[in-house]
């Protein structure tokens, strides 16, 4: 049987324009973070929310190890979510690790993309030296998965060895939503490893697509050499570097997110 | 009636916990004794800096990662745990809380040295049951493993059955196409023996006719010779440019049409594994149909590139994922096509779609069968007179 695709990735199609802007959230978060963002842009786009599975409210039982051990795993998800939406064409807006996956999928199945806006991407966090400087070490990444092993045990039984569904234990599901957006300790590992481990920097030659690439000052997660290297990488790309500061300018600078996505949509249009 | 009570007046440096104010720019605006002196730094030290200063290197991606998003979607977080670091780069593991307001987040970091040890206990523990575990899950996975030799075994079967089909109808097809001709050329041969007196004419006439029932005799024995030894073929498997051999396929179909003003572009052609006789036959087939159904009225283009992307290389069985690098060749055309309906027929075997044109119907077949043994796909699409195949190879067929 087919996987309701819009169950599994809490699929939400909202306004009132036809051209498909598919969101899609980064590493440790939900389609919740796009919420001070895709209002700006409901009145002409058909916008669409979803959630990786494993993330947010989407169907943990639907998670599946070997599949999502690979980007490529999360690039069918979003390519699924287009097609189940119908967002032939669309506008890619992808955060962080999504902004990789959006290329990925882009490679893949062309068609489906038009234009891809990239906040804050890294194709390669690990350094490289001297070639190339992602910003950290391995044993920075090891420790964050550490950090985010002690995070999870404070709630839940999680004592027990066994590697539980939440669909023996739904309560669990409910109640780990409010704290963090990736709510099972053994999938948000994976999404870590997946994310910091990986090394797309092959992968940029490939992207056809027109792009945008947003780029906070003082991103200590994607450092601006990052983003000069990623625009440099990129044929049709343009650079921006924003005045938001940290990781999440979606969030912390909404307004500016909104302008920069807006004069570039503008631009590309005219020309 | 009530005393009244007394309200201390609490000064927050001397609260047993530490105390970070942050900006909207993550800007540090106030900081209480405790953290300073916990942390080794003095006040002017901390203030104005980015709240990161405190955090280790894992710390900070956490933060931006998970802690910022928490405390921005929801106002708060509680139960954190953290990692600060030292002004002499010691690590402080802590527990951290937080509340939002318009202007800044407020966080309240206790250190949680003791219980920390705790917690590194108990998950040595749960890692150590966990490893137990995954034993098991080796056992699993083994059994996984067997069900998937067995489904590629029905895949195989599968294939065979179709190969034996495919051998029947060879067989009785060939026997007519083979036949034919050479029942013709007895007639001829007879003509010459036993005829007298016949012309010159006559004779050149029977010689030009048998010279193309051999040349049609010729053609599919070598066609029928190469479609069987795709899978007979004992050949190395070589790293093969594409660049070079399209260039060399394009010369050869040049060369045998004879159709001087057709132009080839390439772009972007990687190494992909393979069978070379049999890649190379394969791209002769295609550029060949470009040719032979080409557009009389203009020009004959063709565009060739390919894009490398992963994916997943099972495709029988789900739930099984293992994603490796696919090489996609489009070959497109502006030649007039087909009628969409013929996508996957003009892939069976002897199967024609213009009978105006000279063919044995044979030329796709092989392509599907050398592209599959090489495990990958054909498809064609034709929309608004631009034709293209779209040939999908694994990059190295020793990964599979």
């Amino acid at each position: 049987m087919k996987p309701n695709i819009f169950e599994r990735n809490n699929i939400k199609v909202i306004g009132r324009g036809s051209t498909p802007m598919v969101f899609a959230h980064g590493f440790g978060c939900d389609q919740n973070m796009w919420r001070y963002v895709y209002p700006a842009f409901q009145n002409d786009y058909k916008i669409v929310l979803f959630d990786y599975t494993g993330s947010g409210k989407s169907d943990l039982n639907a998670y599946n190890a070997e599949r999502y051990a690979n980007l490529n795993g999360y690039a069918e998800d979003v390519l699924d979510v287009c097609k189940a939406t119908d967002s032939k064409g669309c506008i890619f807006v992808g955060h962080s690790v999504s902004a990789i996956i959006g290329l990925l999928a882009s490679v893949k199945e062309p068609e489906y993309f038009s234009k891809l806006i990239l906040i804050g991407p890294s194709p390669r966090y690990i350094n490289e030296l001297p070639e190339y400087t992602g910003g950290f070490e391995k044993k920075d990444i090891e420790e964050l998965l550490l950090t985010m092993e002690s995070n999870y045990i404070g709630w839940a039984n999680y004592l027990a060895p066994a590697i539980m569904k939440n669909g023996e234990r739904p309560e669990l599901a409910g109640e780990l939503a409010e704290s963090f957006c990736s709510t099972d300790p053994v999938i948000a590992r994976k999404f870590a490893e997946a994310t910091f481990l990986s090394d797309n920097r092959a992968d940029l030659k490939n992207v056809k697509h027109s792009s945008l690439i947003m780029q906070c000052s003082e991103d200590i997660i994607a450092p601006t050499a990052v983003g000069e290297y990623m625009g440099k990488h990129l044929a049709n790309s343009t650079l921006r570097i924003m005045k938001a500061t940290g990781h999440c300018p979606h969030m912390s600078a909404p307004e500016e997110t909104i302008q920069i996505m807006k004069e570039y949509l503008d631009n590309v249009n005219m020309n | 009636m009530l005393s009244k009570t007394y309200i201390p007046s609490i000064d927050v440096d001397a609260l047993p916990c530490g105390i970070v104010s942050v900006d909207e720019n993550g800007k540090i605006n106030f900081v209480n004794n405790y953290i300073c002196h916990l942390l080794g730094y003095s006040n002017e030290e901390l203030l104005e800096k980015k709240v990161e200063l405190l955090f280790t290197i894992s710390a900070k991606i956490f933060y931006q990662t998970h802690f910022y998003p928490l405390v921005k979607l929801h106002n708060k977080a509680e139960e954190v745990f953290f990692s600060l670091m030292g002004k002499d780069g010691s690590h402080v593991p802590v527990i951290g809380y937080a509340t939002k307001t318009d202007e800044y987040i407020c966080c309240v970091f206790v250190p949680v040295r003791e219980r920390r040890k705790y917690e590194q206990e108990i998950l040595q523990s749960k890692k150590t049951a966990e490893a137990a575990i995954e034993k098991n899950e080796a056992l699993t996975q083994v059994k996984n493993e067997l069900e998937f030799q067995l489904a590629e075994s029905d895949r195989q079967l599968t294939m065979l059955r179709q190969f034996n089909e495919e051998y029947i109808e060879l067989n009785r097809i060939i026997s007519h196409d083979l036949h034919e001709p050479v029942r013709k050329l007895m007639v001829h041969i007879d003509r010459l023996f036993v005829e007298e007196n016949i012309t010159k004419e006559k004779i050149e006439s029977s010689l030009q006719k048998m010279m193309e029932f051999c040349t049609r005799l010729r053609q599919l024995t070598i066609s029928l010779q190469q479609y069987v030894s795709v899978d007979v073929l004992q050949e190395a498997m070589v790293n093969i440019d594409l660049q070079q051999v399209i260039k060399k396929c394009f010369d050869i179909v040049a060369t045998e049409d004879g159709y001087t003003g057709a132009e080839l572009r390439i772009e972007n052609l990687q190494e992909v594994e393979g069978y070379p006789s049999q890649i190379e036959r394969l791209f002769c087939e295609i550029i060949g149909n470009s040719f032979k159904f080409r557009n009389e009225d203009v020009p004959l283009k063709i565009n060739i590139r390919s894009t490398i992307f992963s994916d997943n290389i099972y495709k029988e069985i789900k739930d099984k994922y293992k994603y490796i690098d696919f090489v996609r060749i489009e070959i497109t055309d502006n030649g007039p096509g087909f009628p969409a309906e013929y996508n996957e027929y003009i892939f069976g075997l002897f199967k024609r779609v213009r009978l105006d044109k000279n063919g044995l119907g044979f030329g796709l077949a092989l392509c599907k069968r050398i592209v599959e043994r090489h495990k990958g796909s054909i498809t064609s699409k034709s929309v608004n007179g631009t034709t293209s195949f779209n040939i999908v190879l694994p990059l190295k067929q020793t990964t599979l």
